[in-house]
């Protein structure tokens, strides 16, 4: 009996895991044992269900740096020829010995292509939130000695643990093979690039990036070139670049921004000091400095209203407007902002702003986060949290109530927030529509499938559509349930799988272009608007055809301030994603449509933030778009009856409620269109069930350890319960998430409070006495020692 | 897996195999998530599952010249590399580890109430889990977890097919077992 309870354990586990039966079917199939089948296969389910784990960001991207250290090691042993880290050699000796497979050879680094920019995506592409820890919780750490120079406060320094040192240095601290010493490992298609401590690697990340030369004039950079000092980089929109150093130090260059690399000696420990000065001279960067404690190095990024940030081991943020202020943001370590005679220094959860002609403020705690608006004015409510504005806050996009933000600001005293930066990520969720079906009629208002569809001013029409044809609306219900459409896509004979997309035109050709890093073909037929130059950003419309090509039926200059994405195609991955070869983010609010796998068709939209990235609005299953079949998204203003949007929706049997839907709440509507114009309900569910109206992160220092479980902190009142403090102490610097549900209700979510800064403390030893011998406490309150002491420290 | 992300892994695979450490790494963004999710489950804490990945795919490099798979699909031989790494885990550790949180259910169809408590059932559930035998708990996690078939299972853990199917079935039986002795209640 085991054995044969075995197999059919066996054999429906693996038909409910293909989809073949379902569990019930299955009991069927063997009712004599269908007590044991039950209980089993209950178990089977629970397993199932088990949350999907990932790893750490910061373990991804620290364990690639290893294993590639590791690999170069490993490879050491190999000919000169074939250690080198370029591409070339290696395929050349391939293709020589596997001719009959060059061609599917080929094609694979064709996709690989695709997975290394992906790869490099990653680092440059992820989704911001609070900072990683800086260092392991240790009870206790030595103070490093430290050296007093004129003009640069030194302050002591922290011991930092495996996880502090960002990768970039553990990349350069590897041991590199014989003639690899000046070499870099950039995982392009191309030599590797020869650098030293006087020369930059600066590589595109997406978008274009253009260096200047000695003659002044500016050189697109085509994926990566070399830079050193005196020469400018600079990135058009949607772009972005890294600029690494010799030390392993790694400069981000965000969109529209440029600097001037002023000083570049990055020279390793073991070669001397690292000097780096450069000046932000538009934009914003991001810095990862590798750590040097040698009392000697520098880094240095300055901005030309005599702003000036060093940092010895640290990530931070720098953002100049030119005419208004400069501002330093750190998220790891420390950095030394000085102007106007005046520094400060800034430690990580910390900003500090120069305004202009004005010295450094002094630093307060930071927060940010993404939520919905729901007031807007001197004063914004922003993920159900109030913000004060300033005459430094930038607002982009111009966000109005609805709308979906990203917010950066700062924390008064009282606890009070006061928004830095409020960038526009979304529009408001409006009453958008799909549907398909027959055109019946057409004229100021069309019919498809019995339906009557308004056109508005802007309404776009594809080319040739007639009576009788079958299309796609997409649009918008407006009061009293009109339907308006927004696009009008002919099906039949359709070419392909439809796109649309906004980008950067990066290069422009007679057959095709590259938009935003996605090639483009061109036949005849495509209609190409006005005067488009490289660097333009543009709106491109077309079909993927069956061979993979994305062929545009029409380009033309964007004008919208947030540019959008659409298109249709089979998943390839889900972590990240990547639909029909294009990669793109998801947030909290993104809607996924339920049980989509990989190999699905889906249809994707989103829009493409300032700096490039593309973050989906919706991914839905293409097989949820029928006919007659309308997916909107809308207010409850009766459960029942149902009303959305003042639309009546008729319940039947079949409608499917998912969670808890109250008046009031945006909710997703599918609902089928009757011949007499009714609307079926088929499904309805909440629209962002767990994201609410946002989430913010405060960075602020632990005041109080009330018990093993407890905290208090500067910046919010009350209590704050972990599942455990761990090694969080009091003046420990610590990001809360903080999210505000639907109904107002503001949580602090215990489990993801993670410690972004800890003071350094001193050792008292049995002597009583704290300071090693040879040395004293300064006035500043720093250490100072002799050199004969130092060398004994380190 | 489809026929064409097997014919991928097989041209990486052997662009891998004559030292292109490129091909390498694309197979290793490929399947790090997988072999992290599956060995946090075997070892149920993230520390230990980050080491263990991080072995995992510096073997698997070092195999591909001396044993480089044959037969074997890339993903089935990752995954067996994986699963020898965990018994060399288990052989080697003394002390037990606790159990680590397993974070929290992502859900648009429960209430928060409906999700605190699949997250305790969740972690009563790893609990069991970790109570069964070593090779019972590896078929479970081949099985229901990392969704391998049970031809693939039995590659993984270098068994007969029918071996599998008699594990799998025995050890569902243990676990039903502990899930009892502990009053987890299957109507909840």
């Amino acid at each position: 009996m085991t054995e044969d309870l075995a197999q059919i354990i066996a054999e429906c586990t693996e038909a409910v895991q293909t989809g073949r039966l379902t569990i019930d079917e299955c009991l069927a199939k063997y009712p004599e044992y269908q007590a044991e089948l039950t209980d089993l296969l209950l178990m089977v389910t629970q397993v199932r269900v088990l949350p999907r784990v990932y790893p750490s960001s910061e373990f991804r991207q620290q364990a690639r740096g290893r294993l590639l250290d590791q690999l170069e090691a490993e490879s050491a042993d190999v000919s000169e020829e074939t250690a080198a880290v370029g591409w070339l050699p290696l395929l050349r000796s391939w293709w020589q010995q596997n001719p009959q497979t060059a061609t599917a050879g080929a094609i694979a680094l064709f996709v690989g292509l695709f997975a290394i920019f992906i790869w490099q995506g990653l680092k440059a592409g992820e989704s911001e939130g609070p900072a990683q820890v800086v260092a392991e919780v240790t009870e206790t750490v030595t103070m490093a000695p430290t050296t007093e120079e004129e003009g640069v406060v030194s302050e002591p320094e922290e011991v930092p643990t495996a996880t502090a040192v960002p990768a970039s240095t553990e990349i350069a601290a590897a041991p590199l093979p014989p003639g690899y010493e000046n070499s870099i490992f950039i995982p392009m298609l191309s030599d590797s690039l020869k650098l030293d401590a006087q020369t930059a690697a600066v590589e595109v990340v997406q978008g274009v990036v253009e260096v200047q030369q000695a003659d002044g004039q500016w050189t697109a950079v085509t994926n990566i070139a070399s830079a050193s000092q005196g020469q400018h980089i600079r990135t058009k929109p949607f772009s972005s670049a890294t600029i690494r150093f010799f030390d392993g130090s790694i400069a981000t260059l965000g969109p529209d921004s440029e600097l001037s690399l002023d000083t570049v000696d990055a020279q390793r420990p073991d070669n001397g000091f690292r000097t780096v000065v450069m000046t932000q001279l538009a934009g914003e960067s991001d810095h990862e400095v590798a750590f040097r404690n040698d009392g000697g190095s520098l880094y240095e990024v300055k901005t030309p209203d005599e702003g000036s940030g060093i940092a010895r081991g640290t990530k931070f943020k720098v953002i100049f407007k030119p005419g208004k202020l400069s501002r330093y943001i750190v998220t790891e370590g420390k950095v030394d902002v000085s102007g106007k005679g005046s520094t400060v220094s800034v430690i990580a959860g910390q900003v500090t702003v120069l305004p202009i002609g004005v010295a450094p403020i002094a630093p307060v705690y930071s927060v940010s986060g993404e939520g919905e608006v729901t007031a807007a004015g001197a004063t914004w409510t922003i993920a159900g949290q109030t913000f004060l504005t300033d005459e430094y806050t930038i607002i982009v996009g111009n966000p109005q109530v609805g709308d979906l933000v990203h917010v950066d600001g700062h924390l008064l005293a009282d606890g009070s927030r006061v928004a830095d930066r409020i960038v526009l990520i979304r529009r408001a969720v409006v009453n958008e529509f799909s549907l398909s079906g027959e055109v019946e009629e057409m004229g100021a208002a069309w019919v498809v499938a019995g339906q009557t569809i308004v056109i508005g001013n802007q309404t776009v029409i594809g080319d040739g559509i007639a009576a009788g044809d079958t299309v796609r609306v997409d649009g918008v219900i407006l009061a009293e349930g009109i339907l308006q459409a927004r696009v009008i896509t002919q099906l039949e004979d359709s070419l392909g799988l439809p796109f649309q997309f906004s980008g950067l035109a990066q290069t422009i050709g007679a057959d095709s272009w590259v938009i935003s890093g996605q090639t483009i073909s061109m036949n005849a037929d495509t209609a190409v608007d006005g005067d488009i130059a490289v660097g333009d950003v543009v709106s491109v419309r077309g079909w993927i055809l069956e061979d993979g090509r994305w062929l545009a039926t029409e380009i033309h200059l964007e004008e919208e301030t947030l540019p959008s994405f659409e298109f249709t195609g089979s998943v390839q991955s889900m972590a990240p994603w990547r639909v029909a070869g294009v990669t793109f983010d998801t947030r909290p609010w993104t809607i996924i449509g339920p049980q989509i796998s990989a190999g699905d068709r889906v249809h994707v939209r989103g829009i493409i933030l300032n700096d490039g990235t593309k973050v989906a609005e919706s991914i839905t299953l293409l097989s949820d778009i029928e006919p007659n079949v309308v997916t909107f998204i809308g207010v409850v203003s009766s459960a029942n009856p149902w009303v959305v949007n003042g639309l009546p929706l008729m319940s039947n049997g079949s409608t499917v409620v998912v969670g808890e839907i109250t008046i009031g709440l945006p909710v997703v509507v599918k609902a089928q269109l009757q011949p007499d114009g009714s609307w079926i309900l088929v499904s309805i569910r909440p629209l962002y069930p767990e994201f609410g109206l946002g989430c913010l992160y405060l960075n602020t220092p632990v005041t109080t350890i009330v018990n093993n479980t407890t905290i208090q902190v500067r910046h919010w009142q009350g209590n704050i319960s972990l599942d455990s403090i761990g090694n969080i102490g009091i003046n420990h610097v610590v990001s809360l998430p903080l999210c505000t549900g639907w109904n107002g209700t503001t949580i602090i979510i215990g489990s993801g409070i993670i410690v972004i800064y800890q003071p350094v403390v001193i050792i008292i030893d049995d002597g009583g006495n704290p300071l090693p011998p040879g040395c004293k406490i300064t006035k500043k309150g720093n250490i100072k020692c002799s050199k004969k002491s130092r060398k004994k420290s380190s | 897996m489809d026929i064409k992300q097997q014919i991928e892994d097989t041209q990486l695979l052997a662009q891998a195999q004559t030292g292109n450490k490129e091909a390498f790494g694309h197979l290793y963004e490929k399947y790090l998530d997988d072999i992290y999710h599956y060995l946090f489950y075997r070892v149920s804490n993230r520390q230990d599952a980050e080491d263990l990945t991080e072995k995992v795919f510096l073997k698997a490099w070092r195999a591909l010249a001396k044993h480089p798979p044959q037969q074997l699909p890339f993903r089935l031989w990752i995954y067996r590399i994986a699963h020898n790494t965990a018994i060399d885990y288990y052989r080697t550790r003394k002390e037990s580890v606790e159990l680590e949180q397993i974070g929290h259910v992502q859900s648009e169809h429960l209430k928060p109430e409906q999700i605190v408590t699949q997250n305790e059932r969740n972690q009563s559930l790893l609990a069991a889990l970790k109570g069964l035998k070593e090779e019972h708990q590896e078929v479970l996690l081949c099985r229901f977890v990392v969704e391998l078939t049970h031809s693939e299972t039995a590659a993984v853990m270098e068994r007969s097919e029918g071996a599998v199917r008699i594990l799998q079935y025995r050890a569902l039986e243990a676990l039903r077992k502990i899930l009892l002795l502990r009053g987890i209640n299957k109507n909840d």
